[in-house]
């Protein structure tokens, strides 16, 4: 049948057409003819190896046959060791892309090189007239289905998890299962590309590449859709110019018609991610022809790895999520790394909260029992790679990171950007009089090749591609915060809290601008990783520098006292702070605290106190920062919805006895026997380790009882679910707290609240400013 | 600042009330410990007795609340006997009640009227209901009722003597004594407390949380309307009344609870603390505390010479288990407050 006639591939694909018959020149020139004929490259490029039986193969051939694109083994007996050794070295490289053809009666014959030659696509051949128009169409056969580069890119696909992996120091083998559909159903990984449309969500850190990539590989060697990676980057506005770019890591450069024609036929997998690097102009750009490139080609899988999708766009899309990992996933990733097991109960808070996201989990795993704080943990994972990267002496590693932080800064907000332009900006670096004063010039290739050996960048598809975004983002911060001033504003997510980290003790200043300039949850990721500071405290200048931070940014909190000045109430082990009044010194010391806590008019007076001074443990800059969120949390308990609507107590007449009644009264009083909770909490965390291993993610237990108010609930992830008590055991119930509560405000806030407190994480759950206790948590 | 002389007895009291006969019954008879590993049926008085209020109130209001809503308890012999037995509590403590006020009569202690003259419904108050009357039971007879010997009646004794040394029952006492000669005041009001009184026994919300809340607002709001010189007298009377309450129920927690009440060990967290009025409340998030510390409606005592130094009583306490953190938020009230000492 004639084939359409169409170019297909835009480069010169180089063909090695391997064999020990010899002496046919016609026969050559009728295969080159022939595939030149199909018509479905620009042109082609051959290289015939053609030796004598017994002859050894010269090394040029060996080379050809790894660097080739397609190489066609003609086998003809008796094998020759020169054609073996081809097959061996193309092999090596990419089996997909060996064509065997055998000619003559083959069936029966017992010979070993044929029968692993059997293993790939093979075909037969009676007669030599033969052989160039079937050698054609199994060429035209490879390209169209892209099972040339199938284990290329699965490769590429390893490699990159091993890199990643080896990055944080995950343990071989170790995997995460924490995925949930929008209804709370678990998920195994390789669910992600089995299904048309995803967006897998989760915050950074918590193994969206990882899983991604692991559902990718596992389509590849099924032999399934072409799997393919694709790093949005700078410059790439167009779901096309992605995939292109994925063919092109493993040297195939399929044309738009042959990458149509995958897309119409399903015949790849997707998965892209980077999307949350790009700035949002860009991001648009390419979500919007993601969006029609999903409709106009329904057969193509496609996940979308974000951290926080909007929920008005790509509405074909399922909404997956990944979730904290729970304390037997920690307990696993300990004893894999050889931690010992102790060392959960000895950690920083801070860090065991960083903990519950598989990269940072990894870094505890590590280092944890060395550093304190977030930014400690990358400055270890930067510092390993540098000495992991045979950089021969202090001056070059420090060389190499001056390097890197720069060229990290200069990508911001993208991990990534094309390699010319990253030789051009370590060019301009490298000349700039801080540089040259300080170090010996490298040329930037050299340069950027030593980066490379350090794996904290490689070179991808002509682009230079940071190992994972939070050292990136990292890395930008460490230059950004010895430049002086702020970056341009940006949308950053990553970013701008790692400066704020690193500048809460070299530039307070900056601090507040930044602070000042970003929004509550940045505040809240600065809070969260700004490690302890062992300082002298200064009661009044840090106050003043207290007050001045919070009439900066207090606003940010949603409650207008937050920004009054504050003032101080010092005693020998404690300092208390409360709004100040106009008739009074801003710091006093062992006064009538009763007097100084007594209430201002109408108002309550509220007040904060620390055991021991909080300046000596925290800037007065991170101190206004956790008492804004501490305001924030205020503010959002004051939408909480009045009446009993949280209480699972509604006894009005007909309810008495309601199954919600009963359950709260028989949880309440078999808690008031047990121990008052203690019981049930012990309970619970054993629970978490044991009888509800299917349930995946952080469990969540709470009991509350107060004089208007009680309540008893479990959540795992998104699903919230009663717990029943049976004497020494709790038992899962697997009904649904909110059919229970019949209250749609309530709902409704819960939720609300919910996704408050994943976008604030654990800023609050560190030592320094606790949740409030009147925060509704979670229902 | 240290802990009071009121506050110092309270925790000798209930440490003593701990391990004595009493203690141990208190623990071990709760509906929620005999009902363990049954299976749970409606009405039954421990799938309702929740741990909402001190013991003995709040097995009071699950029998109110029952009476109001028609609906009964399946009751078995356990069941009556316990109930048998909170009711010598609640004997003992109108005794126990008699000593706080001593030096201030029935007819003037009765003259005001409080949540503890209304019906007990769950969300009404923590007050425990009827223990001021015109004749108490005797207090040697109705402590061996209930298992308290002689040491530890002497040790609640010097809780109620030093709660008559406070400047909370000073001021009571001060009215009272203004009150005793102003039969006019008296009659006016004690004729408010009788119509408040049956204003809350006439049921009349149409629903049992309306009529909760009916009754709170009937306790809180009972002298909004009287004559500055009423509220007066009766605002320092219900102030005592009200460290009378807190003294018991802290006793009382510290006995159902099967250890005795140490200083808790801050953390260096922040602590929220406001000051509204004769309340002084703070709120602890800790995630490092025992959480035998803290338990509903029962004491703990900071004591390491600062500002928050106190006996508080629990009015809020939830525990999270957050991953392998568990998180306790509490919520307490002071003592010293109450007395009157700022």
């Amino acid at each position: 049948m004639a084939r359409p006639r169409r170019t297909l591939v835009r480069h010169r694909p180089l063909v090695l057409v391997s064999s020990s018959i010899t002496g046919l020149t016609e026969l050559r020139a009728a295969i080159k003819n022939a595939i030149e004929a199909l018509e479905l490259a620009d042109a082609w490029l051959f290289e015939f190896s053609f030796v004598s039986a017994g002859s050894p193969p010269s090394s040029q051939y060996l080379q050809v046959a790894k660097d080739c694109d397609l190489c066609v083994i003609l086998v003809a007996d008796p094998p020759r060791q020169g054609t073996i050794d081809e097959y061996e070295e193309a092999s090596r490289d990419n089996p997909a892309k060996i064509l065997g053809f055998f000619v003559g009666p083959d069936s029966a014959s017992p010979d070993p090189f044929r029968k692993r030659l059997r293993q790939h696509t093979v075909k037969g051949v009676d007669r030599l007239d033969d052989l160039p128009a079937v050698v054609a169409d199994a060429v035209a056969a490879h390209l169209e289905t892209g099972e040339l580069v199938r284990d290329s890119l699965t490769s590429r696909l390893v490699k990159l998890e091993l890199q990643r992996r080896a990055l944080v120091g995950l343990p071989v083998g170790f995997a995460f299962s924490r995925m949930l559909d929008a209804g709370g159903a678990s998920l195994s990984p390789e669910n992600l590309v089995r299904v048309p449309r995803v967006i897998l969500s989760g915050p950074a850190g918590s193994g969206k590449s990882d899983t991604a990539i692991g559902a990718l590989i596992q389509a590849g060697s099924e032999r399934g859709p072409l799997p393919l990676y694709l790093l949005a980057g700078p410059g790439k506005r167009s779901l096309l110019a992605l995939i292109e770019s994925a063919f092109d890591t493993v040297r195939f450069v399929p044309g738009e018609s042959l990458i149509r024609q995958f897309q119409r036929d399903g015949r790849i997998v997707i998965v892209v991610d980077g999307l949350d690097e790009l700035d949002p102009d860009n991001r648009d750009v390419l979500l919007a022809d993601i969006e029609r490139s999903a409709l106009e080609f329904p057969r193509t899988r496609m996940t979308l790895l974000l951290r926080f999708p909007q929920p008005d766009r790509l509405a074909s899309f399922a909404r997956w999520r990944l979730y904290d990992l729970g304390p037997s996933d920690l307990d696993a990733l300990f004893a894999a790394s050889g931690t010992p097991e102790s060392t959960a109960s000895t950690l920083d808070s801070r860090l065991l909260d960083l903990a519950r996201r598989p990269f940072w989990a990894a870094l505890v795993a590590r280092h944890g029992h060395t550093v304190r704080s977030g930014p400690e943990l990358l400055d270890r994972l930067v510092a390993d790679r540098l000495n992991a990267g045979l950089i021969a002496d202090d001056f070059s590693r420090a060389r190499a990171r001056a390097a890197v932080e720069d060229l990290a800064l200069r990508a911001r907000p993208a991990a990534v950007m094309p390699l010319d332009r990253a030789l051009r900006d370590l060019g301009d670096w490298s000349l700039q009089r801080e540089i040259t004063a300080t170090y010996a010039t490298l040329p930037a290739a050299t340069q950027l090749d030593q980066l490379c050996q350090t794996g904290i960048v490689e070179l991808l598809a002509g682009s230079v591609v940071f190992a994972h975004p939070l050292l990136a983002a990292y890395l930008a911060a460490c230059r950004a915060s010895a430049l002086g001033s702020l970056p341009r504003p940006a949308i950053d997510p990553d970013f701008w809290p790692l400066l704020g980290a690193r500048l809460a003790e070299r530039s307070p200043d900056l601090l507040v601008d930044l602070l000042t300039a970003n929004d509550v949850f940045t505040i809240a990721s600065v809070a969260r990783l700004a490690g302890d500071s062992l300082r002298v405290p200064d009661e009044s200048s840090d106050l003043d520098r207290l007050n001045r931070a919070l009439l900066r940014f207090g606003h940010l909190a949603g409650d207008a006292a937050i920004g009054q000045p504050l003032g101080l109430f010092v005693t020998p082990g404690y300092v208390c702070m409360r709004q100040a009044k106009d008739d009074e010194p801003l710091v006093q010391r062992d006064g009538d605290f009763g007097a100084w806590i007594r209430r201002s008019g109408s108002t309550p007076s509220r007040a904060i106190c620390w055991r021991g001074s909080p300046f000596a443990r925290a800037t007065p800059e991170v101190l206004a920062a956790r008492i804004v969120l501490l305001g924030f949390k205020e503010s959002v308990q004051r939408l909480k919805p009045k009446g009993r609507a949280f209480g699972p107590y509604e006894w009005d007449h007909g309810a008495l006895t309601s199954d919600r009644g009963v359950l709260a009264g028989r949880v309440l009083s078999h808690v008031r026997a047990r121990a008052n909770a203690r019981h049930v909490l012990c309970a619970a965390l054993g629970l978490a380790g044991s009888a509800l291993d299917s349930i995946q993610g952080e469990p969540h237990v709470m009991v509350g009882i107060g004089s208007t108010d009680a309540r008893f609930s479990v959540s795992w992830g998104n699903e919230d679910a009663q717990v029943d008590v049976h004497d020494e055991e709790l038992e899962w119930t697997g009904d649904s707290v909110r059919e229970l509560l019949a209250d749609p405000a309530a709902v409704e806030f819960a939720d609300f609240s919910r996704q408050v407190e994943d976008r604030l994480g654990s800023a609050l759950g560190t030592q320094a400013v606790r949740r409030p206790s009147a925060f509704e948590w979670t229902l | 600042m240290s802990i009071t002389a009121l506050e110092s007895a309270i925790v000798a009291a209930g440490n003593a009330l701990v391990t004595s006969a009493f203690g141990v019954h208190l623990r071990s008879v709760n509906p929620g410990q005999r009902m363990v590993g049954e299976s749970m049926r409606l009405r039954w008085l421990a799938a309702f007795e929740s741990s909402l209020a001190p013991a003995v109130r709040r097995t009071l209001v699950v029998l109110e609340s029952s009476r109001l809503t028609g609906r009964d308890l399946d009751l078995d012999a356990a069941d009556l006997d316990y109930i048998q037995w909170v009711k010598s509590v609640h004997a003992f403590l109108q005794a126990a009640v008699d000593r706080f006020w001593l030096g201030i009569g029935p007819d003037l202690r009765m003259a005001f009227v409080d949540h503890d003259d209304l019906p007990p419904l769950p969300y009404t108050s923590s007050y425990i209901p009827a223990l001021r009357v015109a004749h108490a039971p005797d207090l040697d007879t109705s402590s061996r009722a209930i298992g308290l010997a002689e040491a530890e009646l002497s040790s609640l004794s010097r809780m109620w003597r030093a709660a008559r040394r406070t400047p909370a029952f000073d001021a009571a006492l001060a009215q009272a004594t203004y009150l005793r000669r102003r039969d006019g005041i008296r009659t006016r009001m004690l004729q408010l407390r009788g119509l408040v009184v049956t204003e809350g026994r006439t049921t009349q919300g149409p629903s049992f949380d309306d009529e909760q809340e009916r009754l709170r607002r009937l306790g809180d709001s009972a002298y909004d309307s009287a004559a500055p010189e009423i509220r007066t007298i009766a605002k320092a009377l219900r102030d005592y009344n009200e460290l009378v309450q807190h003294c018991l129920a802290l006793v009382l927690g510290a006995a159902e609870r099967a250890h005795q009440t140490q200083p808790i060990r801050l953390s260096e967290e922040a602590i929220q603390a406001d000051r509204d009025g004769r309340h002084f409340r703070i709120r602890i998030t800790s995630g490092v505390a025992d959480p035998g510390d803290f338990e509903f409606a029962a004491p703990f005592l900071i004591d390491d010479g600062g500002p928050l130094d106190g006996v508080y009583l629990t009015t809020f306490w939830r525990g999270q288990l957050v991953g392998r953190t568990m998180i306790f938020d509490v919520e307490g009230v002071r003592t010293r407050e109450f007395e009157g000492i700022n």
